[in-house]
């Protein structure tokens, strides 16, 4: 998807303030955020796997995030596979303030265009 | 696991094992693991149930334009790492080009008389070491050899097969039996070749001439 430079795309915004809801600086892993924006988004399903990691990739790339792989050991000791765990980064965290600053503008002039006498 | 899972688990797998074939190994296993402990915990979280089963469906159906998209990225990636590797590969070839037609100008004596002067350096230690007859052995072996190399350089002009056979007798063996140098057996590879070559254009010149 084409977008504006500096913008967020929707699924990196709900994906940013998911993780941020948790705590700045908290780590988290795919199915997770995912079971978190649906319930913030109250939808019925889940983020699709290929949507969800297509964008967590992207915003690695971006430094919005930073991942790290979990420790084997931990894995191994809970009998499960191991995690790719990301956690949001300073840029991650400014772009999504900016976001949210820029949404808050365009939502305020649309108000104001829509109060102006015809 | 019951087998509604098990058979959504697997068509998942499938279908992430395809689009990520190919790919740069990097990419390619991060996806899988990834997706692999996705699965777990979908699956995990509601209990192995069949609704995990439609769920962890669905997640994939309605993914696959963007995991495409996501493989079309990468793809895009490769094809940069391809090119670097080819435009290496081609100043390697001209480099070796550049050596094959300068003929590595002294690279035969130099080698030559390095191993008569290393193997003659043996043959002055061996006295010091008596408990190690390899010693002479191998220095003998190196001037005999180097000496071979420079005669078989000299013979190749003339004699194109004898010269040849002097120039491997004395090269082969060093090259082969250091082969766990490295530097060995490309040198003798590289004085080999540049000695053939030189042989080669010396008499296509003649017969132009």
């Amino acid at each position: 998807m084409r977008r504006k430079p500096g913008t967020l795309l929707p699924v990196e915004v709900a994906i940013l303030a998911a993780a941020l809801e948790a705590g700045p600086g908290e780590e988290f892993y795919g199915y997770a955020i995912a079971r978190r924006i649906q319930a913030g988004e109250a939808s019925r399903l889940l983020t699709a796997h290929g949507t969800l990691y297509k964008a967590l990739d992207r915003m690695l790339k971006a430094g919005l995030l930073a991942a790290r792989w979990e420790d084997a050991e931990a894995a191994a000791q809970e009998e499960r596979p191991r995690r790719r765990l990301y956690r949001v980064t300073g840029v991650g965290e400014a772009a999504l303030h900016e976001e949210a600053r820029r949404q808050a503008l365009q939502h305020a002039a649309g108000l104001s265009e829509g109060l102006q006498p015809s | 696991m019951n087998r509604a899972t098990r058979a959504a688990n697997g068509f998942v797998r499938a279908w992430v094992h395809g689009y990520t074939l190919g790919l740069p190994d990097l990419a390619r296993d991060a996806r899988r693991a990834e997706i692999e402990s996705d699965l777990w915990e979908h699956c995990s979280a509601l209990g192995w149930s069949a609704r995990a089963a439609f769920e962890v469906l669905m997640r994939c159906l309605l993914g696959i334009p963007a995991d495409l998209a996501w493989r079309a990225e990468q793809v895009r990636i490769g094809q940069h790492a391809a090119r670097l590797v080819g435009r290496v590969v081609t100043w390697a070839e001209r480099a070796a080009d550049w050596v094959v037609r300068r003929g590595l100008p002294g690279l035969t004596p130099v080698s030559a008389w390095s191993l008569v002067g290393l193997g003659g350096l043996l043959l002055i230690l061996a006295p010091f070491q008596p408990s190690e007859p390899g010693i002479a052995v191998g220095g003998g072996w190196f001037i005999l050899s180097g000496l071979a190399i420079r005669w078989g350089s000299r013979l190749i002009g003339r004699h194109r097969v004898r010269g040849l056979a002097v120039l491997l007798a004395g090269a082969a063996p060093i090259g082969l039996l250091l082969v766990s140098t490295l530097l060995a057996p490309v040198t003798m590879a590289a004085v080999v070749a540049v000695e053939v070559r030189r042989a080669w254009l010396s008499r296509r010149s003649t017969a132009s001439g």
